[in-house]
């Protein structure tokens, strides 16, 4: 399995009559966008906006987020979801480098995030360095959350195919080429190593996808690194935090699969993913953590493995599990977690289950603190959010949880704690 | 930077006001400085001086802790002060809780800076080294120079909101506070630099340490079931339509308690779920699932005596240590004073 990803690096994003893509600028055909996206169920309208690095605007209400891509190929992306389905993860994929594509709506019992493009809180986020594409949803009235949730997701998934389709015919400004197979021997003495990716599984609303199917009922299994970069997992969480939900783009980007391929071969051996449920009860976690641990082992012979959740509380008991079922193994792990020490950091982690074999855990930062941070000149998205208190076009008070990707699970931010 | 207006707080033995005799005398305010005090203003260097000093007998603080802090805070606030400094309290018990309670309180209403100072093995220390900046001093007076040395390089810093070195380095104790700060590498980075160290035995330091979770012994069983009262409890965030008491949906502060007298099952149309971590849809659809009420009345005078008029709730979502804690002592207590024998609770 072979992935050849071509870059074209955009500096640039701007209305225009025609969508494409020319010497760095994506020009944008506004129309034709919204036309497409209300072709989807249960949206009753759309605007599409756009915001630039470094302005003075607060983006809300954002639901997921992802990056234009395309194989040109087959005309699609996200198999399974958005198309039917194919394999992720082999040929030739298209990315417009730099921009980000913004999921927004305002639902009841939706939980949204906030990205302030300048200010205190720009550098916590990737999304305040990105030209971001702002789709917003209005749904249909008395429409059920879960029917809504999939358009959205669709109207947000056919927005990424659709602007990377301007790279048709041009020359990508960087290609890079993602496999594991052995070519060099020396890799067979470097340790080996693992990633266990946990999806939460906690039903509709709270849960992603993988090719297009529901999290809830499946057993652990392996996947080819490249699937989940060439997006064979889509998110699909509309009712919890960002911090606790990895996004669509998080998922495309997952840093630990890219961190481990830029040393494959290099320091380490890098073997392969196994993906597991969160599932709620406690022989499910059993019966998941026993069969992770043996797919780490007895399949993919790995001797260390990073071990990353979604959601919290339950899939924290999970992630504990999974890591002394591996430690029993004699699989060296490393655990990737937030703390949640309120907002003032005196508290103590609440976690129902605590195992001695977690003694190597990185912390991607205190969900619970708050910063104030005053408005900003423009809003792209209701001025009001679920988790925030009071207008955003005043100075608000935002608990970091709500920031895209600050808190991060899988590890796409900088953020971390230190003891005062 | 202006003159940076600094109050400070002594017991009455540094205050010059007495001995034992004068421990129990209640706060009072001077303009300048006094005893210490002058140390301070030397150690200002020209860039701020004491303003006012609050005098206050160590008895009195412990025995009127409720409110000695509060109207201390309310006789330096007019002072508008940028910064108090406390004590050194050195060994002292007393003083020291003292200062670590004034400071604790004017940190919260004023939002001002305060740094205090005492030995390591002063049982204030442990009480609220969360709360306050506490300089490391000698175990008495002798170390008086160094220590308000340290006190005010400290408080100069925190009011310029300068950055801080390392606790030892700049002389405070740990606080054990955690603070959100930006690394140089990305998380997923350092998992893997973590991990390559971990598997060749070299040295890594977590970043998280985990504390083993309290452990609270079972109270003995009840001895005799046809006497029992029996309370229900949840902390599945079931309220009566509408949340009058609005406990939260997740980051719970509080609980509430709601009247089941002469009901015998809950019913949907007058009760829903708020909580946030959990598909809540069934428990809307029949309440009693969560909080088995309808099947308890069935018992309700054959098994046991009677069940308990009210039941409480809370919400268990990222619902933090410190406040859980506070609202499971409550409802123990009140249970305990209501003749409650036993308590059945439901989780989510």
């Amino acid at each position: 399995m072979e992935l050849e990803i071509h870059y074209f690096e955009v500096t640039h994003v701007a209305f225009g009559n025609k969508t494409i893509y020319s010497e760095g600028v994506l020009y944008i055909c506004k129309e034709e966008l919204k036309n497409l996206i209300c072709k989807e169920r249960a949206i009753e309208d759309v605007d599409v906006r756009l915001a630039e690095p470094g302005e003075s605007v607060r983006i809300t209400n954002i639901l997921d987020i992802t990056e234009p891509r395309i194989k040109e190929k087959i005309g699609s992306y996200y198999p399974g979801f958005l198309n039917k389905i194919f394999r992720a993860g082999d040929g030739v994929t298209k990315i417009l480098k730099n921009v980000a594509i913004l999921e927004i709506a305002r639902m009841p019992g939706f939980i949204g995030g906030l990205v302030d493009m300048r200010g205190r809180l720009a550098p916590l986020t990737p999304y305040s360095k990105t030209h971001n594409v702002c789709i917003l949803l209005k749904p249909d009235a008395g429409v059920d959350q879960f029917e809504f949730a999939l358009s959205s997701k669709r109207a947000l998934l056919r927005t990424s195919v659709y602007l990377a389709n301007a790279t048709r015919g041009q020359r990508p400004t960087k290609t890079k080429v993602f496999k594991l197979e052995d070519s060099k021997s020396r890799k067979k003495e470097l340790p080996r190593c693992g990633y266990l990716l946990q999806l939460h599984s906690h039903g509709p609303l709270r849960e992603p996808f993988i090719y297009g199917g529901n999290t809830r009922h499946y057993y652990p299994t392996i996947l080819h690194p490249n699937e989940i970069l060439d997006g064979a997992i889509v998110c699909g969480h509309y009712n919890i935090s960002p911090a606790f939900k990895n996004s669509t783009y998080a998922m495309l980007n997952n840093p630990v699969i890219l961190q481990l391929f830029k040393r494959h071969g290099v320091d380490l051996n890098f073997k392969g993913v196994v993906i597991a449920p969160e599932p709620a009860s406690p022989t499910e976690v059993e019966r998941t953590a026993m069969m992770s641990t043996s797919l780490l082992k007895y399949c993919l012979s790995v001797q260390g493995v990073v071990i990353t959740k979604e959601g919290g509380g339950h899939t924290d008991v999970a992630l504990m599990r999974n890591c002394e079922e591996c430690e029993k193994l004699g699989i060296k792990t490393v655990l990737i977690d937030n703390e949640w020490l309120g907002s003032n950091g005196k508290g103590e982690i609440p976690f129902l289950y605590v195992s001695e074999a977690a003694n190597a855990i990185i912390s991607v930062g205190n969900a619970d603190e708050v910063i104030e941070v005053p408005p900003m000149d423009r809003i792209i998205g209701d001025p009001t959010m679920s988790d925030i208190n009071g207008s955003l076009w005043e100075s608000v008070t935002v608990p970091i949880r709500c920031i895209p990707d600050a808190i991060s699970q899988v590890g796409l931010s900088y953020i971390t704690t230190k003891v005062l | 930077m202006k003159m940076i207006r600094v109050v400070h707080y002594l017991n009455q033995f540094f205050g010059g006001m007495g001995g034992e005799e004068k421990a129990s005398m209640p706060p009072t305010i001077i303009e300048g400085p006094i005893g210490p005090g002058v140390l301070v203003n030397t150690f200002l260097k020209g860039e701020g001086q004491i303003i006012a000093s609050v005098i206050c007998g160590d008895n009195y603080v412990s025995e009127n802790m409720a409110q000695v802090a509060q109207n201390i805070t309310g006789l330096i606030e007019n002072y508008e002060p940028h910064l108090l400094i406390a004590g050194p309290a050195f060994g002292s018990g007393r003083y020291g809780i003292a200062c670590g309670e004034v400071c604790k309180w004017v940190e919260e209403k004023l939002r001002i800076p305060c740094v205090t100072g005492m030995h390591m093995e002063n049982p204030a220390v442990e009480l609220y080294k969360k709360d306050v900046f506490i300089v490391l001093t000698t175990r008495n007076a002798v170390g008086m120079r160094e220590a308000i040395n340290k006190m005010v390089r400290l408080g100069i810093k925190l009011v310029k909101k300068e950055p801080l070195g390392e606790p030892c380095k700049e002389g405070y104790v740990l606080r054990g506070i955690k603070i959100n700060v930006i690394s140089d590498k990305l998380a997923a980075e350092r998992a893997i630099i973590m991990l390559l160290r971990k598997m060749q035995d070299t040295k890594y330091k977590s970043e998280v340490l985990l504390s083993k979770a309290r452990v609270s012994a079972s109270a003995p069983p009840i001895h005799d079931l046809s006497e029992a009262v029996i309370a229900l409890i949840t902390e599945g965030g079931l309220v009566p339509k509408g949340n009058p008491d609005r406990i939260e949906s997740a980051r719970a502060t509080r609980y509430a308690k709601y009247d089941i007298d002469g009901l015998r099952s809950l019913e949907p149309n007058c009760f829903e779920c708020i909580h946030r971590g959990f598909d809540t849809r069934w428990v809307n659809e029949d309440p009693n699932r969560l909080i088995p009420l309808d099947v308890l009345r069935e018992m309700e005078g054959k098994l046991f005596k009677r069940i308990f008029p009210f039941y409480f709730v809370t919400t268990g979502v990222a619902t933090s240590v410190e406040n859980a804690q506070v609202i499971g002592e409550k409802m123990a207590f009140e249970l305990k004073s209501g003749g409650v024998s036993g308590v059945i609770l439901t989780s989510t």
